[in-house]
């Protein structure tokens, strides 16, 4: 009695004994490393399997259903040896056939620096032409490449999803730049084929061989799938918290007094002057950032699923193309919002002028808005140099800035000046006229509201009130109050 | 020097020629090719001829489609293209005058 295996051959189902079964097994071990490398060595490897399963087929009949050894060895003295009929000598011609046609490619390609078509040294240039890609994007990436931080991680993990990796022996070749020839081919096939054995020996049927192959490093699959958990949860994690902090009303910018403050949306509402402008600020502010993270988030399920993720490469595509929108419109608004800041306009008034010993600035204690406030922002909390709140009219900043000088007669000379920051000097000069302070003088007590309000239409563009008041020689200011709501620019004289 | 190997090496030079001629006569599918190769003697084993149908196919001088069988595994039967036609056409002259030169100048004919 003997055992006998069964196994499949291009499809057809063969019971073979065991002897025969290892013997056949060893033949097409054999012949697979002596395809290795030549040209269509899968197919020629089927068209051989074909061959052995008609023969087999041929020889099993209603009375003998087990293919023996001497059927394996007859087929295989048919077929021949494969040394004998695959040779070293083809395998050469033809990667020497195969690397000449790439040489005419790209081989013989240069890379030089392009100057005829530069702007400034041609290295642009020089690259589009080496690529063949066109040079308008190769300088707006490069651009890009510049300007933006973390742009490469992002370049990286799309071309991770885009991109196939190198599976074949060839490919990998290709991929170091080895010329493709029989002694490259050879070396790799050999690294390939002791990776295939340990495999192929229970199992010699070719596609569970190239399956196995694949998945041979089981620890780093276990490992990717880890990164892949880690990634998918810290990226989903990172988009709900973005989400809420950029479309809801929380306030982002805290404070030590942990006072309700503004959110991004209501600040967004400070800077922009068109609905236009504002949508678009935030289709760069949401892409750019979100983005990213959502191509993360692919990566992660690629590597958590294993899936090819063939179809996500489209996707991906788009997003990268929505997320180059997303800088280009933050770009835009930046531009935008940047020339509204080219001109300084300032009013300067003189305020009073008082001949008294000594100057009493009463500085009353800052009023805010709880109730009708949509929030304020403070920027360094414990000190309050500054801060914003706004209601649907008007919005209020803080601080009023102090600057204190020598006088040059015997009087105190008190000035203030409004300042604000426009496209136009007219519009810097309207924007400044528009700022309302209070400050009033009875007898020799002056008192300076340290908050000063503009129009909401006006927008946040550096609207800021400074108080310049010239002390006499010999002569003193007296404080009241809370002087340390005022920011002081200068050093007080004594 | 291996007289088999050199044998081995005549054989192999004209195998292509051999293909291309058997199915110049007709569409076939490998095991007709071999069964026809081995009454000329042309082929000792049958792998040989696997991987120059591959080469041969992958030129563009031979096409195949898949045929059913009653008695086994489907088939691949290869036809010439036509540019495999006109490859052969050009080898056939070429052959003719290369036979025709060899065998004069090793005065095969007299000899026998």
């Amino acid at each position: 009695m003997n055992k006998t295996v069964s196994c499949n051959i291009s499809g057809l189902i063969f019971n073979l004994e065991e002897i025969a079964y290892e013997k056949l097994s060893d033949y097409l071990k054999s012949l697979k490393k002596s395809l290795a490398g030549t040209e269509g060595s899968d197919e020629v490897y089927a068209d051989i399997e074909l061959r052995i399963a008609e023969l087999f087929n041929q020889k099993i009949s209603q009375s003998k259903q087990v293919i023996v050894m001497t059927d394996v060895e007859e087929v295989i003295a048919l077929l021949g040896n494969p040394s004998d009929y695959v040779d070293n000598e083809e395998a050469a011609n033809d990667a020497g056939e195969k690397s000449e046609d790439n040489s005419k490619t790209s081989e013989r390609k240069v890379f030089m620096r392009d100057t005829d078509n530069g702007v400034i040294a041609g290295v642009c240039a020089g690259i589009s032409a080496y690529f063949g890609v066109d040079l308008t994007l190769v300088r707006v990436l490069f651009i890009i490449l510049l300007i933006v931080p973390g742009f490469g991680g992002i370049v990286y993990i799309v071309l991770w999803i885009a991109a196939p990796s190198a599976k074949t022996a060839s490919e990998k070749i290709q991929l170091r730049g080895e010329p493709v020839n029989i002694d490259s081919i050879k070396k790799e096939v050999e690294e390939a084929a002791k990776r295939v054995e340990a495999y192929s020996k229970k199992n010699w049927n070719a596609t569970k061989v190239e399956k196995i192959k694949d998945k041979s490093a089981s620890f780093g699959n276990w490992l990717k799938r880890l990164i892949g958990l880690f990634l998918l949860l810290g990226a989903l994690f990172a988009i709900v918290f973005f989400l809420i902090f950029s479309l809801s009303n929380i306030g982002i910018f805290t404070s030590n007094n942990g006072e309700q403050l503004i959110s991004l949306y209501a600040f967004s509402s400070l800077l922009f002057t068109t609905s236009f402008q504002s949508l678009l600020a935030w289709f760069g502010i949401i892409g750019s950032v979100l983005i990213p993270l959502v191509l993360i988030a692919i990566l992660a399920v690629r590597l958590l699923f294993e899936t090819k993720g063939a179809w996500l490469k489209f996707p991906s595509l788009i997003l990268l193309i929505g997320w180059f929108f997303a800088l280009g419109a933050l770009v835009v608004v930046g531009i935008q919002i940047g020339r509204d800041f080219s001109v300084l306009g300032e009013t300067d008034e003189s305020i009073a002028s008082v001949y008294v010993n000594e100057l009493i600035v009463d500085v009353p204690e800052m009023f805010l808005n709880e109730q009708n406030s949509a929030g304020h922002i403070s920027f360094n909390g414990k000190t309050m140099s500054s801060f914003i709140d706004m209601d649907s009219e008007n919005i209020r900043s803080g601080m009023v800035n102090l600057r204190i000088q020598p006088s040059k007669d015997s009087l105190f000379h008190v000035y203030r000046e409004r300042s604000s920051y426009g496209l136009t000097y007219k519009r810097a000069m309207r924007l400044a006229g528009n700022i309302q302070h209070d400050m009033q003088l009875e007898d020799n007590r002056l008192t300076i509201q340290p908050v000063y309000t503009f129009p909401s239409d006006d927008k946040l563009r550096g609207q800021q009130v400074t108080i310049l008041i010239e002390v006499p020689k010999d002569k003193q200011i007296l404080w009241e109050g809370n002087k340390k709501q005022l920011f002081l620019k200068d050093r007080r004289l004594h | 020097m291996n007289l088999e190997n050199t044998q081995a090496q005549m054989r192999k030079g004209i195998l292509e020629l051999c293909i291309l001629g058997v199915l110049g006569e007709r569409e076939a599918y490998p095991s007709e090719i071999i069964a026809e190769m081995k009454q000329n003697n042309l082929i000792v084993v049958e792998g040989t001829l696997y991987p120059l149908l591959t080469r041969l196919k992958n030129a563009g001088l031979l096409s195949y489609r898949w045929q059913e069988s009653n008695e086994g595994p489907p088939r691949k039967y290869y036809t010439l293209t036509e540019e495999g036609k006109e490859f052969l056409k050009q080898l056939k002259v070429t052959w003719a005058e290369l036979s025709n030169a060899v065998i004069k100048s090793l005065n095969l004919n007299q000899d026998e």
